[in-house]
């Protein structure tokens, strides 16, 4: 599966990689693994990070990735 | 035209009904922040500093605490030493650390206006007599306000533990560059050094703020038993229940927050600055305690629209085609880190055009003013004015149509957005062919005039929202939700529930529940509440039309799955049973019905608008005068259209303001010189003229209605829409905001 890490992701906690090849059963299966190359990561993802699957945002971390092709993590933005 | 034709028809969903709060508020009576009463309830007031950037060595608060009349007085010292801690409750987290010193200086004070002590007393009087037996020690550091200076190698830096983020290596020094914010693809250089036109420019803008009418303001009871109630209007009262049991350390459940009728917010009511200050005072005193913002402490203590420095270059083939940008944008943070405007500046730059090189870096840079906050597609308007002034500069060298030139480079469906997600069902094509049919875009442009146009964009948003729908015995709807109606939401959620119910709109009526009675709804905000808390809505009324269907059902002895729900109506072949008759038999058929839905949807779709503005040029005094304004907008399908065009009219009118008038101004002692609407210029009703809206509705799929949020983009193109027809009714390129008498005519001048 394809990981997209978009900024400030990528040079924040991955070394300025913007794509990664990684695979995990669940949204919070990847988390974690994140985490295990960058630590820190984990500890500020659910604050900050968004996640979306094949081009569809899943806010629902449990759900299974099995066939997903692509994600992406990106920086949440608030609104006014 | 690509309008789409055959748009499915509703009953009441696009329709105008009387919005039912409307007679308590323009009758007085409805209850706004300022207005709440407990019993026993004792006045506050806040002390604030005069200084921009200080350490406070002692607070000697004796003298007022031995005043007849004052019950509490707190300072930092009695809050709890927020360490580093994220809390959701918006769309992004606030550290906690940060929220509080908004609220109370704990050790420095970082911003003329921050509050560094505040009296609970049995009369406002006494409370501010109090106020100034207060001794404040402060040892004066030097200040920085504006971006470049902030920036400087010889600046004061406001915080050692503060290092830029965001960079390839660690810094070791600390900086007031808070944060450094970069998307790079391709070759931007390369591209725009061989465009067959490029535009060069800097752009400036200065903090705005909101300038909503209401000012914050709260009353706290915290009793003994360490259960607390609070009651204020804002954003997001569960957003005000988890940032003040964060700072105070206690648990969510002990707080519970009541929403009150909210006097505006545009974004800048979704934090706290006196909930958890009141919190303490009403623990002390043992009553409750009221505090109520003067307009100046707005001003002077509450998060404005970050300025900016901009520096953008933007190349294009001959054919208009655009090949490269390389924009660096410098944002105002405020006093602390944390505002996530730079985010959406650098990711929304040009995320509405297709763009294959483009190297966009963004800083947030902290100085001795409040911290920025939200307001209204926070981080857009300012990235815009320099992207649509730059478009407008490529138009005219290529000799295009300024709407031609957008439409040839703008994104379209299934192709990225600017957050690297496929782009939806989008109405921006259908927006710009509008404005382009528009009687307004063909007019001839008036002699001393000239005519702008502008387009911009705003992600929009969804999130959390609880809604329950229950059925009175007499066949009336109640619907509940947890999300303040800033905006006609009332109105919004009854057209949606009684259009899915089948009943008549005036059957239906909606309550804001307070944050024990209903469950978690995220802020009103990020043009989220029709969207989101409207899924919840027609969620929960599905549920109900459910058990109608099950209840009418049973009382026939038929299978469910043979009854239909139609227009009100249980139908099962020629038997009927309308709600109100279901409803008046709960009592002998089960039971009282209702549903509750809890929704986090996020097949939400951003927004696109197109505005044409013609100025008019005063070239003896310098004053513009705007003649004419259309706002054309794809809102997905409009539920209440009225309130729909009060949202592009009204950020319409915010933007404008922003272009010619609106700018915090700092003196050389870091004192804001303008905190009062004397002296900010907000636009009233008699600067503008008519501003026309043209609604483009293109739904959104994912919504049973086609909602698409609307509140947010219609203050993203005016700066650079006024700022361009300003440009050519002068042949003056406008790089500086707000576009003053002062400085039109300085510039007309010079070009003598």
């Amino acid at each position: 599966m394809r990981l997209i890490v978009m900024p400030p992701f990528d040079r924040e906690f991955f070394g300025g990689k913007d794509t990664l090849e990684i695979e995990a059963p669940t949204l919070l299966a990847l988390v974690d693994r994140l985490g295990d190359l960058s630590p820190g990561f984990a500890e500020q993802a659910e604050a900050r990070a968004a996640f979306a699957v094949d081009g569809v945002f899943a806010p629902d971390w449990t759900r299974a990735l099995a066939g997903a092709e692509e994600v992406v993590l990106l920086q949440r933005v608030a609104g006014g | 035209m690509n309008a789409p034709e055959n748009k499915q028809q509703f009953r009441l969903v696009g329709t105008r009904p009387v919005r039912p709060d409307g007679v308590e508020k323009v009758t007085g009576k409805a209850i706004y922040g300022p207005d709440h009463v407990s019993p026993g309830m004792l006045q506050g007031a806040v002390l604030r500093s005069p200084h921009p950037h200080a350490r406070i060595r002692g607070i000697d608060t004796k003298k007022a605490e031995a005043l007849a009349g004052v019950k509490a007085v707190v300072t930092g010292q009695d809050f709890p030493q927020a360490a580093d801690k994220l809390v959701a409750g918006a769309e992004s987290a606030s550290n906690l650390r940060w929220v509080a010193q908004k609220c109370m200086a704990i050790g420095k004070v970082f911003y003329e206006g921050q509050a560094v002590a505040a009296v609970a007393a049995t009369s406002h009087a006494v409370a501010e007599a109090a106020l100034k037996l207060i001794e404040v020690d402060y040892e004066v550091l030097p200040h920085v306000i504006a971006i470049e200076d902030a920036l400087a190698e010889d600046a004061p830096v406001l915080h050692d533990d503060v290092f830029t983020q965001g960079l390839a290596e660690k810094p070791t020094k600390p900086s007031n560059a808070s944060m450094r914010f970069a998307i790079e693809r391709g070759d931007a250089k390369a591209a725009i050094a061989g465009a067959a036109a490029s535009f060069t420019g800097r752009f400036t803008l200065q903090p705005v703020h909101q300038g909503y009418i209401e000012p914050h303001a709260c009353v706290a009871q915290w009793n003994a038993d360490g259960q607390a109630q609070i009651w204020c209007s804002s954003q997001g009262h569960f957003a005000i229940r988890a940032m003040t049991a964060g700072i105070l350390q206690i648990d969510i459940a002990s707080v519970r927050v009541h929403p009150l009728e909210i006097g505006g917010g545009f974004g800048g009511k979704t934090t706290v600055y006196l909930e958890p200050v009141a919190m303490l005072l009403s623990r002390k005193a043992g009553r409750p305690v009221r505090l109520t913002m003067k307009r100046t402490d707005i001003f002077r203590s509450t998060g404005p629209a970050p300025g900016a420095v901009i520096d953008i270059t933007l190349g294009a083939a001959a054919d208009g085609t655009l090949v490269g940008a390389e924009i660096e944008l410098k944002y105002h943070g405020g006093a602390f880190p944390g505002a996530n405007e730079v985010y959406s500046g650098v990711g929304g730059a040009v995320g509405h055009y297709r763009v294959p090189n483009a190297s966009i870096v963004g800083w947030n840079v902290l100085s001795n003013i409040p911290t920025m906050h939200a307001y209204r597609a926070p981080g857009a308007p300012q990235i815009n004015f320099a992207v649509e002034s730059a478009m407008d500069e490529l138009a005219a060298r290529l000799g295009i149509d300024p709407i031609d030139l957008r439409l040839k480079n703008i994104v379209h469906p299934g192709e990225p957005s600017a957050s690297g997600v496929p782009l939806g069902a989008i109405g921006y094509a259908e927006a710009l062919e509008a404005a382009k049919a528009h009687p307004h875009w063909s007019s001839p442009v008036a002699p001393g005039q000239g005519r702008g146009v502008a387009c911009g964009a705003w992600g929009n948003y969804g999130g959390p929202s609880t809604a329950s729908v229950k059925l009175g015995e007499d066949g009336s709807v109640l619907v509940t939700e947890g999300s303040p109606d800033i905006g006609g939401s009332r109105a919004s959620m009854a057209i949606m529930a009684a259009e899915t119910l089948g009943v008549a709109y005036e059957k239906v009526r909606v309550t804001i529940a307070d944050t024990s009675s209903i469950g978690f709804s995220m802020v009103t905000g990020g043009s989220r509440t029709t969207f989101a808390t409207g899924k919840a809505v027609i969620q929960a009324t599905e549920g109900v039309i459910e058990q109608l269907k099950d209840r009418a059902a049973r009382t026939w002895g038929v299978d469910v799955a043979a009854v239909t729900w139609e227009d009100g109506t249980a139908v099962h072949g020629d038997q009927r049973l309308t709600l109100a008759q279901i409803a008046a038999k709960t009592g002998t058929t089960g039971g009282p019905i209702s549903a509750e839905a809890v929704v986090d949807p996020h097949d939400f779709l951003p927004g696109f608008g197109v505005h044409i503005c013609d100025t008019e040029v005063d070239r003896e005094t310098g004053h513009v005068l705007v003649k004419r304004y259309t706002v054309v907008q794809d809102v997905g399908r409009a539920i209440h259209a009225d309130y729909v065009e009060g949202q592009m009219q009204g950020g319409a009118v915010q933007g404008i303001g922003w272009a010619l008038n609106e700018a915090y101004v700092y003196d050389r002692s870091g004192k804001l010189d303008n905190a009062g609407f004397l002296d900010y210029r907000m636009p009233v009703a008699s600067d503008m003229p008519m501003i026309d809206t043209v609604m483009v509705e293109v739904p959104n799929p994912a919504h049973p209605y086609g909602v698409k949020g609307v509140g947010e983009v219609p203050i993203v193109p005016p700066l650079a829409a006024v700022g361009n027809a300003v440009s050519r009714a002068t042949g003056i390129r406008m790089h500086d905001l707000p576009i003053s008498p002062d400085r039109v005519y300085g510039l007309l001048r010079a070009a003598e």
